[in-house]
């Protein structure tokens, strides 16, 4: 009975992770004082919410063969034969949900990488590496240039990452919005910001009839830019990269068309970031939210272990 | 193979460079500066064809080789391919400084309104 009471528990969480409490998540302004940990506790979401569903099943089917959880899992693969209706539910909603789950997270993740291989071979044919000496105050090493008149800035992610920046950028931007946007894009290739994200993407293709898993994708695209915002902010001052930002962004951007909403939203917020950066989170908030995390993912478990 | 890619830029530039064609035995030289055996040269024209990057004429003795495309539509076609990208939430292909919009892959789009991008994208 326990059990089962806790597979609905477990439902509960899982539901309440990817509607309420994401929704909220999405909306809170917190996350930008601390992108960094508004990160760790949407990953435990996302992840805390996964684990949540397919343990709710496996609990479910656990709950017809055992009084105890552990025991109950162990006697799952014996026993298939005997169980209820209840039973099968509880494997049909793992199973499905789990295969499904890995299904779409791998086309996915086939999908980037061999788009990203292709646009990295075609991009290595003629994108030059830019000497050193190409702007003498400004640490361009490594960096790639496209010599195409619009101005691009861009960053490959990969093992291989690769920082592009176009002719037309070089152009509009001077030397300290240049580092700038350098130091910006360098940290999405550090910081592997593509893996951050990826779980994400995947998580609103599985279930695409959730608004909330896009709002976390818009959510985290966010924070992944403030993340190397701030770290661009460390090296460089943030009027170049406010300045940049303008420079690189097409004029009807700033004007509000339908299809550019989310991009305009995104802009402002990391413009009126740079020019008045908010108080960092005190550190009690902070442990508070790292606690939280850790607590969503070892919690449930725990509960499951002891009963 | 490591600085692969390195030599079939260096050739493409070079195919750019002579857009009347080239015979493989005179895009050697054009390499200046590369110690390269002929074959190697003959490999990386191989796999630039395979890539639909290079043609070659074979009722011409000796074959001659082109590029198939100007170097600005292969670099516009990089800038789209980029650009469209950073649209495809399912490929998150590139993460952006300023991101862009619809209105720039269109305005590309139709700068390369007369070329086809190479088979294999």
């Amino acid at each position: 009975m326990l059990l089962m009471i806790e597979a609905a528990g477990l439902l509960c969480l899982a539901v309440a992770l990817a509607g309420p409490v994401s929704a909220g998540l999405a909306r809170a302004a917190w996350t930008t004082r601390d992108p960094r940990a508004g990160l760790v506790l949407w990953q435990a979401v996302g992840l805390g919410g996964g684990l949540g569903i397919l343990g709710a099943g496996l609990t479910l089917a656990a709950s017809t063969l055992d009084d105890r959880w552990l025991p109950g899992i162990a006697k799952l693969p014996g026993h298939l034969a005997g169980l209820g209706v209840a039973g099968w539910a509880g494997v049909g909603l793992t199973l499905t949900v789990g295969v499904w789950l890995a299904v779409v997270t791998q086309v996915s993740m086939t999908r980037v990488s061999l788009a990203r291989r292709a646009h990295r071979q075609r991009l290595d044919a003629v994108a030059e590496i830019l000497d050193p000496e190409a702007r003498a105050t400004v640490p361009v090493g490594g960096v790639r240039l496209v010599d195409h008149p619009r101005a691009v800035a861009y960053c490959l992610p990969g093992l291989r990452p690769r920082v592009v920046v176009s002719r037309g950028a070089l152009t509009a931007l001077d030397d300290g919005e240049l580092a700038a946007v350098l130091a910006h894009e360098h940290a999405h290739a550090r910081g592997r910001h593509d893996l951050v994200i990826q779980p994400f993407i995947a998580w609103a293709s599985t279930f695409p009839f959730l608004p909330t898993a896009s709002r976390a994708v818009s959510a985290v695209e966010l924070l992944v830019e403030l993340l190397a915002d701030d770290a661009a902010r460390r090296t460089c001052r943030p009027e170049d990269l406010r300045r940049a930002l303008s420079d690189l962004a097409p004029d009807h951007v700033t004007q509000s068309r339908h299809s550019d909403s989310a991009l305009a939203f995104q802009l402002a917020a990391r413009a009126s970031r740079l020019a008045a950066p908010p108080r960092p989170l005190p550190l009690a908030m902070r442990a508070l939210v790292y606690v939280a995390a850790v607590a969503l993912i070892l919690l449930p478990p725990a509960v499951l272990l002891l009963s | 193979m490591a600085g692969s890619g390195h030599l079939e830029r260096a050739v493409l530039q070079v195919l750019w460079d002579h857009p009347e064609g080239l015979a493989a035995r005179d895009i050697l030289p054009a390499l200046d500066g590369r110690d390269l055996a002929m074959t190697t040269v003959l490999t990386v024209l191989d796999r630039l064809r395979r890539k639909h990057l290079a043609a070659r004429h074979d009722d011409t003795r000796p074959h001659l080789y082109f590029a198939t495309v100007t170097r600005e539509d292969y670099v516009a076609d990089i800038m789209l391919d980029a650009l469209g990208q950073a649209h495809d939430r399912q490929a998150a292909l590139v993460r952006f400084l300023g991101g862009v919009t619809v209105a720039d892959t269109d305005d590309l789009r139709r700068a390369l309104r007369h070329w086809r991008p190479p088979a294999d994208r």
